[in-house]
């Protein structure tokens, strides 16, 4: 049963989680324990992540679905996308997934992610496709969720930025 | 170099780089978006905002010191807010916690929040040093 839907549910839950990446400590820090302690319907916010000193910081650009190169200004035959939400949080993980794995780095590295959605009731299909990335939330991020009327290009439905945290030597 | 741009392809042509990194000596600190919900509240229980702004401000600032507080931190080690209003106001009630502090802010009105009745919510970036 999964209960991301309800979007009430703004600030975390779920049991307090850790990153075990050496030497680097990252804390995921829920103040309240989800009632369920069902990891499938644990919410996808951590209240706050703390990243300790010692470590590089990876700034991502915003990806949608669109491929993660394309010429500015956009041009018509290199915007193109699947329309559903589904098939473009996979794209825009995938893109995101590209710089992580360039750097070395998984989805527990992510310490900040803010998602700019066209529609705030895509989110529980969104957080559904993200949830097969992180691991169904066995990490969470610190998370921001807005609603904004336009993304880069016409058919884009979802944009995401993250920030991660990169122990020295990595 | 305490500054990396990243290029997964290899290409040469790109107006914006899909990365940048950073080398820091500092710890950070990640708030998720925070509103006046209450930050203990089970995530089906119902919570009613108040319809008064300043009243949701002062809730939700609460909310933001209670992490602080948690991480061993103030409000003077916040670097970044991002505010997202519905509704504009509610500053006189942040200086009484912010107090002559000023981090670096950027403001969003946007058309509504993910949750209904909520007028008000703030993304906060600080830096905090490793225990």
């Amino acid at each position: 049963m999964r209960d991301l839907l309800n979007r009430r549910d703004f600030l975390v839950t779920g049991s307090a989680g850790m990153a075990a990446l050496s030497g680097l400590q990252l804390f995921s820090f829920p103040l309240s324990v989800n009632a369920q302690g069902n990891r499938s319907s644990a919410l996808p916010r951590g209240t706050y992540v703390r990243a300790d000193a010692g470590m590089d910081l990876l700034f991502l650009a915003g990806a949608t679905a669109l491929d993660l190169y394309h010429l500015h200004p956009h041009v018509a035959h290199e915007v193109i996308m699947p329309e559903d939400i589904v098939g473009q949080t996979h794209m825009v993980m995938r893109n995101l997934k590209e710089v992580l794995d360039d750097q070395g780095l998984t989805w527990q590295n992510v310490v900040k992610l803010n998602r700019y959605q066209k529609d705030l009731s895509e989110s529980a299909a969104i957080e559904e496709v993200m949830a097969e990335y992180f691991g169904y939330w066995d990490w969470r991020p610190a998370m921001t969720t807005m609603q904004i009327r336009n993304l880069s290009s016409e058919p884009a439905r979802l944009e995401i930025d993250i920030v991660a945290a990169i122990p020295r030597g990595t | 170099m305490p500054i990396q741009v990243v290029n997964t392809r290899n290409v040469s042509a790109t107006a914006f780089p899909p990365g940048i990194r950073v080398t820091s000596d500092m710890g950070f600190l990640f708030l998720s978006g925070i509103t006046a919900r209450p930050l203990d509240l089970e995530p089906d229980a119902d919570f009613d905002y108040p319809e008064d702004l300043n009243e949701q401000t002062r809730m939700m600032l609460e909310n933001i010191q209670q992490v602080l507080d948690e991480a061993g931190i103030t409000w003077r080690d916040v670097i970044k807010i991002t505010r997202f209003y519905t509704e504009r106001g509610g500053n006189s009630v942040v200086q009484e916690f912010l107090g002559d502090w000023n981090p670096c802010t950027t403001t969003l009105g946007v058309e509504r929040l993910p949750e209904a009745g909520a007028k008000i919510m703030y993304d906060v970036i600080a830096v905090a040093a490793a225990d």
